[in-house]
């Protein structure tokens, strides 16, 4: 046998060659693409277009996201309810004050007061519906009773527990928020309470100095009359 | 191309522009920036830090009472309040913050706008130096300032908005002639 298919040495067929002949003019040549004019122009022109478009969109909205991060108003970060397990630092603090007769001093000691209103609220339930069923009975004692309504209401234990289970994610979410706002409230209440008792204090720390300083000189001034 | 890329730098240009006038605009008249004393606070052996701006004044005005009569004059008093800043350093030992440590805050009291009322300065004595500002625009009080400072504490307060300072006296002398049930300090009698 020939070895014309495998490396074109030895005797060719004639069919081998006739399809050879046909075939010849799609072989591979090595060399660049060209396409048509009619299907390159509109390509070449629209691909720069395109990522002008695009680096000026993502440049736009970079600088949109800078803006608004920049000016987000500081006061909406604050007024933010924040979250009972958050760090003590992200509420102001008001630490003991420096003067004694200022009752500044008390704000670390009514401070728990607050976390506890907020330490009372239930707990929210964030596990998906399924997890939540799979776990209902453990959910079920975890929460508090008067959170868990009336036992039995559907008749069957399975559905007894989804409905339980519902009730447990759905009712402390607002209850929770309330008592974080509540607690937020009356902690900005007292700060402000605290604050303006400081400013008084040392606004008279202020006049006293002042009038102090302005006594010697009036004496002295009365000695030379 | 050309077109686009000048679209694009006016829009930018314009957004800039926005961004200023914005910035520029939230710069309250009447608050100084206080920024430049928190480096006071790792020093510091008490450390006092109040931020409560004109949201927070009006959330915690939703919690003050009308039937109390010390709420209902803090209420009023805070009316015309935008926000109450307090930064109040307590220190172990004398002589462990620098005097040019406040140079930041006295700059922004010696632009326009403010005027020092009193001043008292103890030239480095315990006594300290105590000072206050108003700031200004026309008639109408923006806001205050008080500074005091001795060698073992640093207190800055800045009140932003008009307040009554005959009623805040006024209401401080009473909240502190009571304890803290409310009832009379040694018989003092509550003023109207």
């Amino acid at each position: 046998m020939s070895d014309y298919l495998w490396d074109k040495t030895g005797e060719a067929d004639p069919e081998v060659e006739r399809l050879e002949g046909l075939l010849g003019s799609l072989a591979h040549k090595a060399g660049r693409l060209e396409l048509p004019p009619e299907v390159a122009a509109p390509a070449r022109a629209g691909r720069p277009r395109l990522a002008w478009y695009a680096a000026a969109a993502a440049l736009l909205l970079a600088a949109l996201a800078g803006a608004l991060v920049a000016l987000r108003p500081a006061k909406l970060h604050e007024a933010r309810v924040p979250a009972p397990q958050s760090s003590p630092a992200a509420v102001p603090s008001v630490a003991p004050s420096v003067t004694p007769e200022a009752p500044v001093v008390k704000e670390r000691e009514e401070a728990p007061a607050v976390v506890e209103v907020v330490r009372h609220a239930p707990t929210r339930r964030r596990a998906p519906h399924a997890r939540a069923k799979r776990e209902g009975l453990s959910r079920r004692r975890a929460a508090p009773p008067e959170v868990l309504g009336t036992p039995g209401v559907l008749g069957t234990p399975e559905g007894l527990e989804v409905a339980r289970v519902e009730e447990v994610e759905e009712v402390p979410r607002p209850a929770r928020a309330v008592a974080a706002a509540l607690g937020r409230g009356f902690s900005v209440r007292r700060q402000l309470f605290n604050a303006l008792l400081l400013t008084s204090t040392k606004l008279k720390e202020v006049q006293r100095k002042t009038q102090g300083a302005d006594a010697p000189a009036s004496d002295e001034r009365n000695r030379s009359r | 191309m050309r077109k686009t890329l000048s679209t694009f730098s006016r829009l930018a240009a314009a957004l800039t522009l926005c961004a200023a006038a914005s910035t520029a605009a939230a710069q309250e008249s009447g608050r100084i920036r206080l920024e430049s004393l928190d480096a006071l606070g790792a020093k510091a052996d008490q450390a006092v830090n109040v931020n409560i701006d004109g949201i927070l004044i009006r959330f915690a005005g939703g919690f003050l009472s009308n039937e109390e009569a010390d709420e209902k004059e803090v209420k009023e008093l805070i009316t015309g309040l935008r926000g109450v800043y307090v930064r109040n350093y307590e220190f172990k030992a004398a002589g462990q913050y620098m005097e040019s440590e406040l140079s930041q805050i006295r700059s922004q009291l010696s632009g326009p706008g403010w005027s020092r009322v009193m001043s008292f300065r103890g030239r480095g004595g315990e006594m300290g130096d105590a000072e206050f500002y108003v700031a200004r625009a026309g008639e109408r009080v923006e806001g205050l300032v008080v500074l005091a400072s001795n060698p073992k504490e640093v207190t800055v307060i800045n009140i932003v908005g008009s307040v009554d300072l005959e009623k805040l006296q006024r209401l401080a002398d009473n909240i502190r002639s009571r304890d803290e049930d409310g009832k009379p300090k040694g018989g003092a009698t509550r003023k109207p």
